[in-house]
Parts: structure tokens; C-alpha cells; sequence
């Protein structure tokens, strides 16, 4: 009996170890694997700028940081991210928030009726969160996501690890992950800047209009949305609403639904058919560098109104 | 305390569906009494009929009645009549098709004199509702599972080693493996409008794979709980992508169903002087109303018995064939040929199996035979990485690689215990060796539960 159970201890341990050694090197791996690590400064407390710009694909390719950091005399970072929603905005706002060195304004770049509308490709970028499972906030963000048992998580590293356990096998096997133009070519603050190439098509005006309506609108980005202010107004953290300029018809209706969710009077820029020269955009959703440049300038008129 | 736990079990799914196990286990315990209590089978007849009734009768209601009402709606709107049967929208109780067969059988055998009936409502109550193997089997008869409840508990080591052995297997068959092809699976079968042929040919072969790991390693973990318990239940799979032929498989694939159709109305219809092969094509129909209540199910069934009868009747021919090729020789290589044939033709049938509607179905049976070689040529050349769409099946290659990694790792580990059992196995190595084997598959478990949960496929029977 005693025999036994001595080897059933001597299991476990090496269980233990092994359990901790493979988590750790899952871990080690996936975050040498990814390009994109702004969260992992972030975690690391290596960003403490006081202007931070959130949003998806059209906050990460429409500000210029340099530009704002130049005029206001504060430093600024850009955490857009394609294909993001304001679920996704919302966790990396609070991540902010349980930073000691949070920012003093947040630009939030907002999405049109996809801010509150469920659209397919505009999701919960759960996966840019994994490789930073390590951090307790982040951990329980993605367990939530996942439905993995949190409690577990805490016990077992290579659990905690185990949806980074494909990307950690690409790195011995490819390196570290292929540089995507439009997504992940950051530059020190943050921001993807888009120079138009060669082979990229000349912008040209979309014909699309879509109706915004209360019927679609979800309830659940609609709490996110209002939890984001709450969250930034107890936290003193000025929040301010802006929607960057498009080469499409637009969207009717949504400025006055984004009117109502706002709390607090806080301020909305609605520079979304302020630029008509289609060699500003990189296409109907994105501008490049140049309209990037452009309209960033212009922002910052705005925010030099919103003192530290 | 077991059939307190049981009832637990069941009733945190849908407490109310614990009424209908209850007038299961009503009917069938007092037919069981009364029949003990008669001396001839005519006399035990009605009681018999009267828990045939009652069983097949809470199948019909909650499991067939709107299949059997949505089809006459269909027919008669065929027709232009203007009824409609009203459909009843019921949900389907977790294991009915499980515990009403396990039941059925105990009555069957009560009638046919082969057990005693039992007599203490409890002990009766918990074989109909033993929670390991409640929701998807195996369908225990009252001969081997009955009587076990009977001896008292005695802890012994071997049992926990062993029970936590075969738990362990279950858990990595249904995590590391069913639930990591289940993804590239739904790819395939939940658009076969897009889906080409030889992404459906890998699709068919990986849901082959999937169900197979997803039931046997369901029956592991039942089978394992319950020896933790103390109590025996019998084997369900017994290596069926190792049979040499389809008729084999069959026999051991879902063990404790085949068993059952096999004394309950495999004999009864050779007895009546049926012709074998309609006993076997009304069989395989059976099993597959049995599985679910849409036509995917029956035809699935159907295929799978002409197969069988196609089987029997060419097998000396086959096995000819096969010598005449020299394979005679080589009887582990020819037993390998053999098994990719079995593999295949199951896969082949489960295209109506995972479908979710015969529309699906015959979409996918259409494309497949509609253009091979263009895809084909598109997963050599990987023009527009096609190969993600093709071959690997929505994923990236890394982790295709990585489950098929374990698939064969699986199969090679159950080709060295064909003729062995898993404690046989595990004992011919040295501890050192042992542990090295638990520490690496209970790894592989948590690693590769890196995806949403998957239910038991067959919870859904």
C-alpha cells in the first residue's frame, strides 16, 4: 500500500513537471513566433503613452501616432486591429485599465454600423490574445471565450498554453510568422501605414449604403459599448468617438444611433465623408499614408481641446 | 448510493425526462415479477407484449413520432390532400434508445426463461439506469450487469489501475482525436456545395475515424468508471478497422447493439426459416431506424446490410482472389489490405450517416463523382493554397499534420493490442516505461483540448 502510493506521488510530480516544462515552452514559442506583440509591451508595462488609439483594421491604418504625438506634446500608440470588434476593443481597454500606467484619453476609432451590428469577419480576435495567456487578466478573458475551466487553468501551465500549442510547433518549423502588408507591418508606435505599391489597384468609389437600424443592432455590443465609457469615465480616462473618413456612400442612420449610446456628452468626430480625393484611400475603407496624414492633422485641432 | 448517483447523473441534463426511465423501470420490473410467477411462455406472453409496448411505445412518441408525421406530411402533400399531422416538437431524452433496448432485453430474457426475474425494485431500477453506461451503452443484458449488482464491493488496486487505464484511452480516442477531426469534418459535410471530391473522399474517411473514436472511446470511459465500481461491462469494440471484412466489422462494431438484434430478432427470423439475407437486410434497416429518425439514417442502414449480404455471398471468391494474388504469404500485409477495404467501405456509407438531410447527401455523392482530378491537381500544385481547402480541410498544415500525428499513433498502438488486452499490454512494460506512457497520453489530453467541446455523437440516440 504504502509502495503504491509513494509511486503515485512520484507520478504526479513528474506529471507536475512536465506539465510545466511543455506549457512553458509552448509558452516561450508562440511568442517568438508572432509579429505582432503590442500586447505583450503592453503586459510588460513597456507602453505609456497617454493617447491611445483603439478600433479594428481602420484605427490601425488610419492614424498616425507620430503626427498626434508632434502636435499635442503627448506620446501616443495605435492598438487597432483588423477584423476586431468592440468585444475585443472592450478587453483591451480594460487590460489597459489594470495597467499602473493607463492612458489619460482614448481615441476610439469607430466602426460604423459594424460597431454594433454581429458581422461575420469583424469578431472577438481571441487569437491575437492567446500567446499572452500567461497574464492572469488575459487568461481570463480568453478562458471565458473558450469555455475552459479557469480554476484548471491555474494548475495545469500546459492547459493554460494548449490553443498556442499549433503556432508554438510553426516556429522550429517556419520562424517566426510571414509579414502581412496590410495587417501586421507596424512601425514603433503601433500604427500599420499603408504606402500605396505597384501592384496595388487605384481606390474607387464603392457604391454601398446600408441602412442602420435599431432592429439589428446587438445587445450585447451595445452594453459593450456603454461599458467601455463607464469603465473609462470611473478610471478618469477621457474617451472621445471618431469615424475616420470613407470612400462609400455611407451608412444612414448610424450617426444618430451612435448619438444615443454615447454617455456624458462625450465628443464625436465624424469625419466619415470629409475627403472626396480617392488618392488619399487605399480603398473604399482604408485610407493610406498620405490620407492617413491628412486627416490625422485634422484631428489634431480636436484634440488639443482635451487637456491632460 | 450507485442508483441515487444515477438519477443524479440523469437528471442534470432535463430532470423531468427522469419520469419516463421511471415508467420504464415500473412496467418492466412488475411485467418481470409477474412473468417469474408463470409457469409457460403462452402465459407470459401478454406481460411480455405489454413491456414491448410500453418501450417501443416512449421510443415512438418522443423519438419517431414527428419523423413518422413530417414524412406523411410530406406524402400527402404529394398526394395534394390538404391534412397536415400536427408535429409534437418534443425533445429527444438523453440514451432512450439505450435504456428502452436494455430493458426490452431483460423482459425478452425473463419471457424466454433464461434470467430470473429480479425481484428487489432498487438493484432492478439501477440496471436500467447505471449512470456509466445510461446515455450511450453499452446495452448491458440483465445476465451479466444484474447479477454483479448483487455481489458487495470489495476495493482492489487492479480494478482502479485498470478502470483508470481504460479511461485514460477513451479520453485521448474522443479529445486528442474525435474532437480534432470533427472540425476538418463539418468542414466537408456542413457545405457540400462546396465540398470536391477528394475532400469528401477525406471527409468520409476522418468521420469514419471520428465516430468510431467518439463512441468506443465513450464505451472506454463508461467501462472504465464502472470497473473503478467494481462492475464488468462488457467490451462494445473490439478493433473493427481491423476486421478482414465488412461482416467482421459488424461484428465487432457497437457490440452490445449487434448482440442484441442478433438474439432478439436474428434468430427468431433464421427459426421462422426467413432467408438469410433478408434477415440481414431487415436487421441493418432496424439499426437504422434505430440510430435516428430521418432517411439519411435508414438508407445509411440499408447500404450497410446489402454490404454485409454482398460479403457473405462473395467470400470465398474474395479469399480465392486474394491467394491467387500470392498474398497468402504475406498474411499481416493481406490482413492490411483487407482492413483499408473495411475502412473504406464504412466511410463510404457514413456520406449519408453525417449528412444532415438527404439533400446533403446526394450534393456530396454528386460532386464527388463529379470532378477528381482538377482538385487533385490543385492539392499537388497548391495553387492559391488549395491545399487548406482540399487536403487539409480548413486548417493549416501544422495542425492537420499534428492530429494525423495521432491517428497513427492510435492505430499503431491498437494493431500491437489486437490480440491482447490493454492491461495486457501496459503490463509487459517495466513501470518506468508504463508511467512514461501515462505521462505522455494524459499531455497529449490536455494539449489537445484546445478546442470547444464536442458532445458524445451518439447521446444524440
Amino acid at each position: 500500500m504504502k509502495n503504491r502510493l509513494l509511486h503515485i506521488l512520484l507520478f504526479l510530480i513528474i506529471l507536475i513537471i512536465t506539465d510545466q516544462l511543455i506549457g512553458t515552452a509552448i509558452s516561450f514559442f508562440s511568442q517568438k513566433q508572432i509579429r505582432d506583440n503590442r500586447i505583450g509591451l503592453l503586459l510588460d508595462g513597456q507602453i505609456n503613452s497617454d493617447i491611445i488609439i483603439v478600433g479594428s483594421s481602420r484605427a490601425l491604418n488610419n492614424y498616425n501616432p507620430e503626427i498626434i504625438s508632434d502636435a499635442t506634446g503627448r506620446s501616443c500608440y495605435n492598438f487597432g486591429l483588423s477584423g476586431s470588434n468592440i468585444l475585443y476593443h472592450e478587453a483591451i481597454i480594460n487590460l489597459m485599465i489594470h495597467q499602473n500606467k493607463k492612458p489619460s484619453l482614448i481615441i476610439y476609432s469607430v466602426d460604423d454600423h459594424a460597431t454594433f451590428y454581429e458581422i461575420p469577419n469583424i469578431i472577438f480576435r481571441k487569437d491575437v490574445l492567446y500567446p499572452f495567456v500567461y497574464d492572469d487578466e488575459v487568461n481570463k478573458f480568453v478562458s471565458l471565450q473558450l469555455k475552459k475551466n479557469t480554476l484548471a487553468t491555474k494548475f495545469s501551465k500546459t492547459y493554460r498554453e494548449n490553443m498556442n500549442f499549433v503556432n508554438a510547433l510553426k516556429f522550429p518549423i517556419y520562424g517566426q510568422e510571414i509579414v502581412d502588408y496590410k495587417t501586421n507591418h507596424l512601425d514603433r508606435n503601433g500604427a500599420n501605414l499603408l504606402i500605396m505599391r505597384k501592384e496595388d489597384p487605384p481606390a474607387t468609389f464603392r457604391n454601398l449604403k446600408i441602412n442602420v437600424d435599431n432592429l439589428h443592432i446587438s445587445l450585447k455590443y451595445w452594453a459593450s459599448f456603454r461599458r467601455i465609457q463607464e469603465n473609462c469615465q470611473k478610471t478618469d480616462i477621457k474617451i472621445i468617438f471618431v469615424l475616420p473618413p470613407v470612400y462609400i456612400n455611407g451608412y444612414p442612420g448610424f450617426k444618430k444611433i451612435l448619438d444615443e449610446a454615447v454617455l456624458n456628452d462625450s465628443p464625436v468626430y465624424d469625419y466619415t465623408n470629409s475627403i472626396s480625393d480617392s488618392t488619399l484611400f487605399f480603398n473604399g475603407d482604408h485610407l493610406n499614408n498620405k490620407g492617413a496624414d491628412w486627416f490625422t492633422q485634422n484631428l489634431t485641432q480636436h484634440l488639443k481641446e482635451h487637456k491632460r | 448510493m450507485l442508483l441515487v448517483a444515477s438519477f443524479y447523473f440523469y437528471m442534470v441534463w432535463e430532470p423531468i425526462y427522469i419520469l419516463l426511465i421511471i415508467f420504464s423501470i415500473l412496467v418492466d420490473y412488475f411485467t418481470g415479477v409477474k412473468m417469474s410467477n408463470l409457469a409457460t411462455k403462452q402465459e407470459r406472453k401478454p406481460y411480455m407484449y405489454i413491456s414491448i409496448i410500453c418501450n417501443l411505445g416512449n421510443l415512438a412518441i418522443f423519438k419517431y413520432f414527428d419523423f413518422f408525421a413530417g414524412s406523411a406530411n410530406d406524402l400527402f402533400t404529394t398526394l395534394n390532400m390538404e391534412y397536415m399531422i400536427p408535429l409534437a416538437h418534443l425533445i429527444l431524452p438523453l440514451g432512450i434508445s439505450f435504456y428502452s433496448f436494455q430493458a426490452m432485453s431483460y423482459t425478452l430474457d425473463v419471457y424466454k426463461g433464461k434470467v430470473d426475474a429480479e425481484k428487489h425494485l432498487g438493484i432492478f431500477a439501477l440496471y436500467v439506469t447505471f449512470f456509466p453506461q445510461l446515455v450511450a451503452g453499452p446495452i448491458e443484458r440483465a445476465k451479466n450487469l444484474l447479477t454483479q449488482f448483487h455481489f458487495n464491493y470489495a476495493f482492489e488496486w487492479n480494478n482502479i489501475s485498470s478502470g483508470l487505464r481504460l479511461i485514460l484511452l477513451g479520453l485521448f480516442k474522443k479529445i486528442v482525436i474525435a474532437d480534432q477531426l470533427s472540425i476538418m469534418v463539418s468542414h466537408v459535410f456542413n457545405n457540400p456545395e462546396e465540398a470536391q471530391g477528394p475532400a469528401i473522399y477525406l471527409g468520409s474517411l476522418f468521420f469514419a475515424q471520428q465516430v468510431y473514436c467518439d463512441f468506443s472511446g465513450y464505451s472506454d470511459i463508461a467501462r472504465g468508471s464502472a470497473r473503478l465500481l467494481g462492475i464488468e461491462l462488457m467490451e462494445n469494440f473490439k478493433l473493427p478497422f481491423f476486421a478482414k471484412n465488412f461482416s467482421n466489422f459488424w461484428s465487432q462494431w457497437h457490440i452490445s447493439l449487434m448482440n442484441w438484434f442478433r438474439d432478439y430478432i436474428m434468430f427468431p427470423l433464421v427459426k421462422a426459416r426467413w432467408k438469410w439475407p433478408y434477415v440481414f437486410i431487415l436487421v441493418f434497416f432496424i439499426s437504422g431506424v434505430w440510430h435516428g429518425a430521418n432517411w439519411t439514417f435508414i438508407i445509411w442502414g440499408l447500404i450497410n446490410g446489402l454490404l454485409v449480404v454482398i460479403t457473405k455471398a462473395t467470400l470465398k471468391y474474395r479469399s480465392n482472389l486474394l491467394d491467387k494474388m500470392g498474398l497468402a504469404k504475406f498474411t499481416n500485409f493481406r490482413h492490411v489490405i483487407q482492413s483499408i477495404c473495411v475502412v473504406n467501405l464504412f466511410a463510404m456509407t457514413t456520406v449519408f450517416f453525417r449528412a444532415r438531410n438527404l439533400t446533403d447527401s446526394m450534393t456530396l455523392i454528386k460532386n464527388f463523382f463529379t470532378d477528381f482530378a482538377t482538385p487533385l491537381k490543385l492539392i499537388i500544385s497548391n495553387e492559391n493554397n488549395a491545399r487548406q481547402d482540399l487536403l487539409y480541410l480548413g486548417l493549416d498544415a501544422v495542425s492537420f499534420y499534428t492530429i494525423i500525428m495521432f491517428v497513427i499513433i492510435l492505430e499503431v498502438f491498437q494493431w500491437n493490442i489486437r490480440n491482447k488486452t490493454l492491461d495486457q499490454f501496459l503490463n509487459g512494460f517495466n513501470p518506468a516505461i508504463r508511467y512514461v506512457l501515462y505521462t505522455a497520453t494524459i499531455i497529449a489530453i490536455i494539449l489537445m483540448s484546445n478546442v470547444p467541446e464536442v458532445p458524445f455523437i451518439y447521446f444524440q440516440f
